[in-house]
């Protein structure tokens, strides 16, 4: 029977890997992709991570930002690691009404703040490269990495946060009568947001002021072309034929983060494939002996000697240490499971000793994430 | 082992999900031991540390040994404490600052929140009750860039009281200690030797300890391992014991990788690196935190 991962690959255009950091997200996207390809998909992964990780896990020790053609043995595959501030950049110039508007944006201070640091940029800007590679049609599948993030409904939440920053409504309400009543003299204005402007210029100077109001002065005459790309993109991420896989770990503190994003991507109407469960730790205990009886049935002479039992008994104690901490992971995934009212089953893939770090490895991955 | 730190302010920073919390805990119990009266800093909500020593924490502060207070602060705190009692701008800012406009202000110039919160810890080192104070950063995608808050911050506000916040921040964190918490997987072995390289970059600064957590340790030391040998050649052709020499193979082969990373931060970037134990435990609790900070 197939597991959803190959129902996934097989049905739709779109998949988006969420997951915190640190989870083996890139990895996982970079070996579903190989997958994906391997099966006649003409397939391309993204992936917008300032730590260039999947560049890594691809055996390339630089990746430019270009799209790259990795070679394969059988499928067509390529990659692109995108750098979030030239995505935002070109946004700008596509949506920008002029050649001079997009020159003041671009050299606005608040703009290269912005570009780089608020909060959701870098998962807007990554939804922005997937609609354009959708758009395009060029592809029978893309694979979108998701940028590192805290906590992993983070990216869910992004679009909310962008647009509400971008709302031209507050450059109307404070900026720009306030820059026009600084000509006509502050006293007459004393409501409280010109107050509140007032105590800003005062604790950080008028500078950072003025550049705020040029940003959004700029940004006012391509607001509807932003607002209409955005609208284009979440349509998108909603469609049928998207797909988001949750890439977590058992340990307590990520599964109960996953419940959330999986709560909060229903609530959205958000079409969800499934949960992969990364480094989970094995169980090495299969049968249950007797070790004294077990000595004296096959008359093992080494055990006579008290060191060699102490060490044996150690051994043993260790490795139900490590099982217990595997049968607490399955229980957790279970009760997750149980709790979500999933009808998925979850892909399990153990805690490996070898990293994966080419091509090759890759590869190996498939055995846990489509044999089960 | 007591842990000698000459520095009044240590910064614990790491990625998530490799035990910072629970390491800056063992550091400051490891402090107090010495006699050494510590404040814990953390600056998520809710606190994780507090439910380590079963307090409900609904308090700001709270002590959780003789020689160990809590303090669990987020910047909505910083800003009432400190921003608006002790640079005392008066109530009618109060007004200002819960003002859409201020909101704006802070989402398109990243870094005033966290330098708020960095100001308000600078007001504690003041405080002549504490040996230390330990600061649990937040985990973010870079471990980095709350310690590069004043600086950046410096690059677009160039006066008034944020831009001389921002400069009293830069030069407390010059005299801090920085400790370092990761786990021995390349990936995280990987951004180690990022933020070693970005930390002398961009401050010119040195981490004080690698904390490596999560180590497992083979069940014999090295003289047993002659009698684990013979051991496993008389009971690996036993089907009954097959999986556990196995399950001995797999952390012999983490532990091979482990001494190699160690090795490579050791020789090529010149750290101290602490291994930490792997704790089995379903629970933190003292007792664990307590086991680890001896292992400090």
């Amino acid at each position: 029977m197939k597991n959803f991962l190959e129902s996934s690959i097989e049905n739709k255009k779109i998949l988006i890997s969420c997951g915190s950091g640190g989870v083996g997200k890139t990895t996982l996207s970079a070996s579903l992709a190989c997958y994906a390809a391997e099966k006649g998909k003409k397939t391309i992964v993204l992936t917008i991570d300032p730590a260039r990780r999947l560049a890594q896990a691809l055996g390339f020790e630089k990746f430019s930002n270009k799209i790259q053609k990795i070679e394969l043995k059988k499928g067509e595959l390529y990659a692109a690691m995108l750098d979030t501030k030239q995505v935002f950049n070109e946004l700008i110039q596509t949506c920008s009404p002029s050649a001079t508007i997009t020159k003041q944006i671009l050299s606005n201070p608040i703009y290269q703040h912005v570009s780089d640091g608020l909060t959701g940029i870098h998962e807007y800007m990554a939804c922005a490269k997937l609609y354009e590679f959708y758009s395009k049609n060029e592809y029978d599948l893309i694979i979108l990495d998701t940028p590192p993030m805290k906590k992993a409904f983070e990216f869910l939440e992004a679009p909310e946060r962008i647009s509400a920053f971008f709302d031209t409504n507050i450059f109307h309400w404070f900026l720009k009568p306030y820059f026009r009543a600084g000509q006509m003299g502050l006293k007459f204005m004393f409501k409280g947001s010109s107050l509140a402007l007032k105590v800003i210029e005062h604790f950080s100077g008028l500078e950072v002021l003025r550049s705020l109001h040029d940003f959004f002065l700029n940004f006012e005459g391509m607001y509807d072309a932003f607002t209409e790309r955005a609208t284009s993109i979440y349509k998108t991420l909603r469609s049928p034929n998207t797909g988001f896989l949750l890439i977590t770990t058992p340990q307590p503190h990520r599964y109960l983060e996953a419940a959330t994003f999986y709560k909060i991507l229903k609530q959205k109407k958000m079409p969800f494939e499934g949960f992969i469960f990364n480094q989970v730790f094995p169980q090495w205990i299969t049968s249950k002996v007797s070790i004294p009886h077990f000595i004296a049935e096959h008359n093992l002479t080494l055990f006579k000697d008290e060191r060699a039992s102490e060490v044996l008994g150690k051994m043993l104690d260790y490795i139900a240490d490590l099982d217990k901490l595997a049968y607490k992971e399955k229980i957790a995934v279970k009760l997750l499971n149980e709790e979500l009212g999933m009808t998925t089953t979850p892909i399990l893939v153990p805690k490996l000793t070898e990293e994966v770090d080419d091509i090759e490895g890759l590869f190996k991955l498939h055995q846990y994430l489509f044999k089960q | 082992m007591p842990i000698n730190i000459k520095e009044k302010l240590i910064f614990i920073t790491g990625k998530g999900g490799v035990g910072k919390s629970t390491v800056a805990c063992a550091l400051a119990l490891n402090l107090a031991h010495q006699g050494k009266k510590c404040l814990l800093i953390e600056l998520e909500k809710p606190s994780s540390i507090a439910a380590f020593f079963n307090k409900k924490n609904k308090e700001i502060t709270s002590q959780l040994t003789d020689h160990v207070d809590l303090k669990t602060m987020d910047y909505a705190d910083s800003f009432k404490e400190y921003v608006l009692k002790k640079i005392k701008i008066g109530f009618l800012y109060h007004l200002a600052f819960e003002n859409r406009a201020w909101q704006v202000f802070l989402q398109a110039c990243p870094g005033v929140k966290e330098l708020i919160v960095l100001g308000h810890i600078w007001y504690f080192l003041k405080d002549e009750n504490y040996d230390h104070i330990l600061v649990d950063l937040p985990a973010t995608g870079h471990s980095l860039s709350y310690l590069k808050v004043p600086q950046h911050i410096k690059k677009f506000i160039t006066m008034g009281p944020l831009f001389e916040i921002a400069c009293k921040v830069a030069d407390m964190i010059q005299n801090s200690s920085i400790f370092y918490v990761t786990i021995p997987e390349k990936m995280a072995i990987s951004e180690t030797r990022d933020f070693i390289l970005h930390l002398k970059q961009d401050l010119a600064l040195k981490p004080r300890n690698i904390f490596l957590n999560q180590c497992l340790k083979l069940p014999f030391n090295e003289k047993e391992k002659i009698i684990f040998d013979k051991i496993e050649k008389t009971l690996s052709t036993y089907p009954e014991f097959s999986s556990v020499f196995k399950g001995i193979n797999y952390i012999k082969v983490l532990k091979d990788k482990l001494e190699e990373y160690h090795e490579h931060l050791t020789s090529r970037h010149k750290c101290d690196i602490v291994e930490l134990p792997f704790i089995f435990s379903d629970k933190w609790g003292h007792e664990e935190l307590d086991t680890l900070s001896t292992s400090l």
